[in-house]
């Protein structure tokens, strides 16, 4: 921030080095060659290369009055008037704090009562324009009391807050304000990237009181991870447990696995007084993950958490949840193929087979059917020239199982794909020319230039999907995309919009207007949690409520630095009628003389 | 303003026969050569008479000036031939002076020393003398004129780059003479310079017959111009105007009498000339000394 010191120091140096710069420029000699001076017995003497000579007396005197000017004005000088006796409203822009730190300082009712009285204090001075941490809608009430109803609308919310950005949001439509006042605690997360020095608005900083029980440690969850199992009974997370703030004893307390409203499971662990953090694992049995989805009907009902309970108070309450998104267990494919090899040319398969390991799903690949079904997500039987029905193709497939049936060459027998579609379909393997003839039969619409056709659980493609991506009229790099669109269709896999819904609470405050298309809820980011609080010096300065009224009503007195521009104005024109009568003096002697000399 | 004369050395062209305003004109027509032979024959045809020496040829005498004036007087005759003359041009750096920011049309002493160096050559190549033109630097250059045409358009080429020195090369022939300048054998040499070095002594050193023109410019010889609150220097010297001013005249006096007396010691000829120089001036001197007979 430019300050008066910067101004005056920055004025100050650059007079000085022009006054330097002129007495050099003046005192240097103009040296002539002579060579007559070599024949000459003249001592020989080094002159110094500077000497003082007196500058031309107008110019000087000029640049000395301008100098002196701009010395004077870097001072600002003004007078002080009166103000005019219209009373002018101040305008007051009330920002309030409800991100999770706050909760680790009053309760919500709590909260809301030392704002209402802070609001009817501000009244009293002023317009107050009002806005939350909630969204970006800035209000004026007309009454006390319809404020008090607002509040009540309003609790706590689990997106953290960052001021820097929710002020430069809110800089283009907060108009004009004399005073901006924030009520916030003084966590480190929310004030962090706030140059409050370089604003030109008057910011004020009303800190929370603690006015509940004030409690020192913070026990939060930290990060989960869901851990692949090989068995499918069962899947298992990992949550961390972090703990904040300065602890003498252990600290026990409760971990619960939700699904909405249903406890899957729960887990009792301590973390011990030196201990900064502890990871635990969690087993869902997949029963309890089956039953839960069944009496879940709604995805917010449906929604996945886990639950910190602890015996002692703890300082923020909102971050002992955390949301998180959980599809049960790893996707399995099981691929039916001959072995051509290992290697990437080698076998057709290849480039399938990645796909699904790249998108997640545990792979399980045989080069014949077992006769007892295996549990799979997903059969894909890849149709190549020693495919044969009774050792390839499974003849009962487990139930919910989507198969697919894909040559591995243009010149994979047609016959067999549609004999083992027919034994799919729980039909006798007849004889049948065309695998068309028989869709057409099943009633499926078919498209010369479709890749595959649908029926049922049971999916043909009627080419190679990456071996003959060109026929198909498709580029070769779009085969991962659209089977991962296939899967995503047939619902073998999540999709993408589904984990977006999830709001970051890094940008909350944007998508707080868009917020109710979001139907996750947020969690409390780590920031929020820490209990850090950044020093008051580093802080705008503080509002207290016996001199608020002194700190923030409008000066008495106006600054008036007219009469001062006015007179700098004067000078300036004078100095250089001066100046110009002077040149044009030499310019008349100078004539005269060199006229006088012809 | 200070204005120049028309007819000063700065106007001289090498075709200048005479000064304006003046009736003086150079006499230079010879039938062979400016050189007069030494060898005084006795002849029918008088030149000139002195009185008889014992020794005389009787058949030199002039009988019929014996009979008037009972006196023995000898008919004597002084023929002319070619001579070789060799004019030296000094080109250091401290001929290239004053330099502009001294005033803004002063005329370099190297365009003096050239214009009377191609007078010269001019002249006595009408007299169907060998004339040899030297430009000294820090090496020699000579270019040997065979006609008074050629000098002309020496001169010609010389006025386009307005007597630089650099520029010569670019419009004029010189040959690079690995020959010292003491090596350089005539019956007669000029030096045209400003005398700050020592050179000229050696060339003008064992010849018949010699000349200096000693080529300075007009600042060099008053100190007018000086300025009391600049400094001038060569190295290694440096000296405020002040100062200088005190010693100017002195000094100056000192050395130019000092150069004459050096040069006229070595019986050559002295001529003290600037580019405000009047040409009657210098006409006049060559009309005096033109004979090359000691």
């Amino acid at each position: 921030m430019i300050t008066f010191s910067y101004i005056f120091v920055g004025t100050l140096s650059c007079t000085l080095l022009a006054v330097t710069l002129w007495f050099i420029v003046r005192k240097k000699y103009r040296r002539v060659w002579l060579p007559l001076l070599s024949i000459f017995a003249v001592p020989s003497s080094r002159l110094p290369r500077l000497r003082l000579r007196w500058p031309p007396w107008l110019p000087f005197v000029c640049f000395l009055c301008a100098a002196s000017a701009a010395l004077l004005y870097a001072l600002r000088p003004h007078s002080l008037h009166p103000m005019a006796e219209t009373k002018r409203t101040l305008k007051l822009y009330l920002f309030i704090d409800f991100s999770p730190s706050l909760g680790a300082y009053a309760t919500l009712a709590q909260y809301r009562t030392f704002l209402r009285d802070v609001y009817t204090r501000l009244r009293q001075l002023g317009r107050v324009t009002v806005g939350t941490s909630h969204r970006d809608s800035l209000q004026q009430f007309i009454h006390p009391q319809a404020f008090a109803e607002h509040l009540a609308t309003l609790a706590f919310h689990r997106e953290g807050l960052q001021l820097a950005s929710v002020l430069r949001q809110q800089s283009a439509r907060l108009g004009e304000m004399d005073r901006i006042i924030i009520v916030s605690d003084r966590d480190r997360y929310t004030w962090h990237n706030l140059h409050w020095q370089h604003l030109t608005a008057s910011l004020h900083h009303l800190e929370v009181p603690q006015l509940r029980e004030r409690s020192d440690v913070n026990l939060y969850l930290a990060r989960l991870h869901v851990v692949p199992t090989p068995h499918r009974a069962t899947s298992r997370l990992e949550v961390e447990v972090a703990a904040a703030g300065v602890r003498e004893q252990p600290r026990p307390f409760t971990l619960a696995v939700y699904r909405g409203q249903q406890k899957i499971t729960q887990t009792q662990a301590s973390i011990a007084a030196e201990q900064r953090r502890v990871v635990l694992p969690l087993r869902l049995p997949r029963h309890k993950q089956a039953q839960a989805q069944t009496q879940s009907q709604s995805p917010a009902a449906s929604q996945w958490r886990v639950h910190l309970q602890t015996e002692q108070a703890d300082a923020v309450p909102l971050d002992d949840e955390l949301y998180f998104n959980f599809t049960g267990s790893v996707p399995q494919v099981t691929i039916i193929a001959d072995l051509h090899g290992e290697r990437l040319l080698d076998d057709p398969l290849f480039q399938l087979q990645t796909t699904f390991e790249v998108l997640g799903f545990k792979i399980a690949r045989r080069d014949r059917a077992l006769p007892s079904a295996t549990p799979s997500d997903l059969w894909v039987l890849a149709f190549g020239r020693n495919f044969t029905l009774p050792q390839h193709c499974p003849t009962r497939p487990p139930p919910k199982t989507r198969v697919w049936l894909l040559p591995q060459s243009p010149h994979a027998p047609q016959s067999t794909i549609c004999r083992c579609y027919q034994l799919l379909r729980g039909r006798a393997p007849t004889d049948c020319n065309t695998l068309a003839e028989v869709l057409t039969q099943d009633g499926v619409r078919q498209d010369k230039n479709a890749l595959f056709v649908q029926r049922a659980n049971i999916t043909v493609f009627r080419l190679p999907p990456y071996a003959q991506a060109r026929t198909g009229g498709f580029k070769y790099a779009g085969v991962p995309v659209l089977i991962q669109q296939l899967l995503q269709q047939q619902g073998l896999l999540t999709t993408p919009q589904a984990l977006q819904q999830q709001p970051r609470s890094a940008d909350f405050f944007s998508l707080a207007s868009t917020a109710s298309s979001a139907s996750l809820p947020a969690n409390v980011p780590r920031g929020e949690s820490l209990l850090q609080k950044i020093a008051r010096a580093d802080l705008p300065p503080a509002v207290r409520f016996d001199r608020q009224a002194e700190q923030l009503s409008l000066p008495r007195y106006r600054r008036d630095a007219l009469p001062w521009v006015q007179a700098l104005l004067a000078l300036a024109i004078l100095a250089a009628l001066i100046e110009t009568a002077g040149g044009l003096l030499r310019l008349r002697h100078t004539s005269h003389h060199r006229a006088q000399e012809s | 303003m200070k204005t120049r004369a028309v007819n000063t050395i700065s106007q001289l062209e090498p075709h200048t026969t005479h000064a304006a305003g003046t009736h003086l004109r150079l006499d230079f027509r010879r039938d062979f050569g400016s050189f007069r032979q030494q060898r005084v024959q006795p002849q029918r045809m008088p030149e000139a008479t002195r009185a008889y020496q014992p020794g005389d040829p009787l058949r030199a005498l002039d009988w019929r000036a014996y009979a008037r004036t009972d006196q023995l007087l000898i008919n004597q005759q002084q023929h002319s031939a070619n001579a070789s003359v060799i004019i030296a041009v000094s080109c250091t750096p401290a001929m290239h002076w004053p330099p502009a920011d001294i005033h803004r049309t002063a005329v370099l002493k190297l365009e003096t020393a050239l214009r009377l160096a191609l007078h010269l050559a001019f002249m006595h190549s009408k007299m169907l003398d060998h004339v040899t033109l030297c430009l000294v630097a820090d090496e020699l250059q000579v270019r040997k004129i065979s006609s008074a045409t050629e000098v002309l358009d020496i001169y010609e080429n010389f006025r386009a780059v307005n007597f630089i020195f650099a520029e010569l090369p670019r419009v004029c022939t010189f040959t690079a003479d690995e020959t010292t300048l003491p090596q350089l054998k005539g019956e007669a040499k000029y030096w045209l310079g400003d005398a700050l070095h020592t050179t000229y002594q050696t060339f003008l050193n064992d010849t018949p017959w010699s000349c200096m023109l000693h080529t300075l410019s007009t600042y060099e010889l008053h100190s007018d111009w000086l300025d009391n609150d600049s400094s001038y220097f060569e190295r290694p010297q440096e000296v405020r105007g002040k100062s200088l001013r005190r010693i100017f005249h002195a000094r100056l006096q000192q050395w130019l009498s000092a150069t004459a007396r050096a040069v006229e010691d070595n019986h050559s000829r002295y001529l003290l000339l600037t580019e405000d120089t009047a040409i009657a001036r210098y006409l006049d001197f060559l009309n005096t000394h033109w004979c090359f007979v000691p």
